[in-house]
């Protein structure tokens, strides 16, 4: 019977996504409606031409939708327990050393990214979670 | 910081999930926990040495510095 106590580590990626998606559902419909919403409409809207929506709305709407999916970030991490806030406290600092170095670096080469910066940034935002997690899931 | 969770919890005959659930915490946390790469808050140990019935310091070893 200690056997079966003693258990229990599954894959990386496979306890992060379980573990991702209980942060999910422990959220409140709110946070969970917002994050859904500014996923959809960040994924939506940046696929559509200028030509389909007025600029200037488009613009307006690719912000919104990119506030919704910072506040919803904020309330998963506000609804995860204290081991997944250390996880997203760690991420948030390796994505600002890693971000700051990285488009410097670009910019004194002379590479203005402009708003694609925003997706490197968020780009390693995600490596740096799963890094994390590993790193402080097991060491 | 050292600590006898593992120890304990198998003790009593829970897996990281049932403890996770009794305190409220994912699996990954009593997985870190137990490995020592995550110290836990002082009220996280107080509320994990209060189930296990032993004091903070009974469960918790400070590292001496």
């Amino acid at each position: 019977m200690a056997g079966m106590a003693s258990d229990e580590s599954g894959s990386l990626f496979r306890d992060l996504a379980v573990e991702t998606a209980e942060s999910w559902r422990t959220m409140a419909p709110l946070g969970r409606a917002i994050l859904g919403a500014g996923v959809i409409g960040v994924v939506v809207l940046n696929v559509l031409e200028r030509t389909a929506i007025p600029s200037t709305l488009l613009s307006v709407l690719r912000v919104l939708a990119i506030v919704a999916v910072v506040i919803g970030c904020v309330a998963n991490a506000r609804a995860a327990d204290e081991f997944y806030q250390r996880i997203y406290l760690y991420a948030c600092t390796y994505t600002l050393v890693a971000s700051m170095l990285i488009l410097y670096a670009l910019a004194e080469f002379g590479v203005n990214l402009g708003v694609r910066s925003i997706s490197l940034v968020a780009g390693i935002f995600a490596v740096s979670f799963v890094v994390a997690f590993a790193v402080l899931r097991r060491g | 910081m050292k600590n006898r969770v593992r120890e304990l919890r198998l003790e009593r005959n829970w897996t990281q999930k049932e403890l996770g659930e009794r305190l409220g915490m994912s699996r990954q946390a009593i997985i870190a926990i137990e490995g020592e790469k995550f110290d836990p808050s002082l009220r996280l140990a107080i509320k994990l040495s209060r189930l296990f019935k032993k004091r903070v310091e009974d469960v918790f070893v400070a590292d001496e510095r």
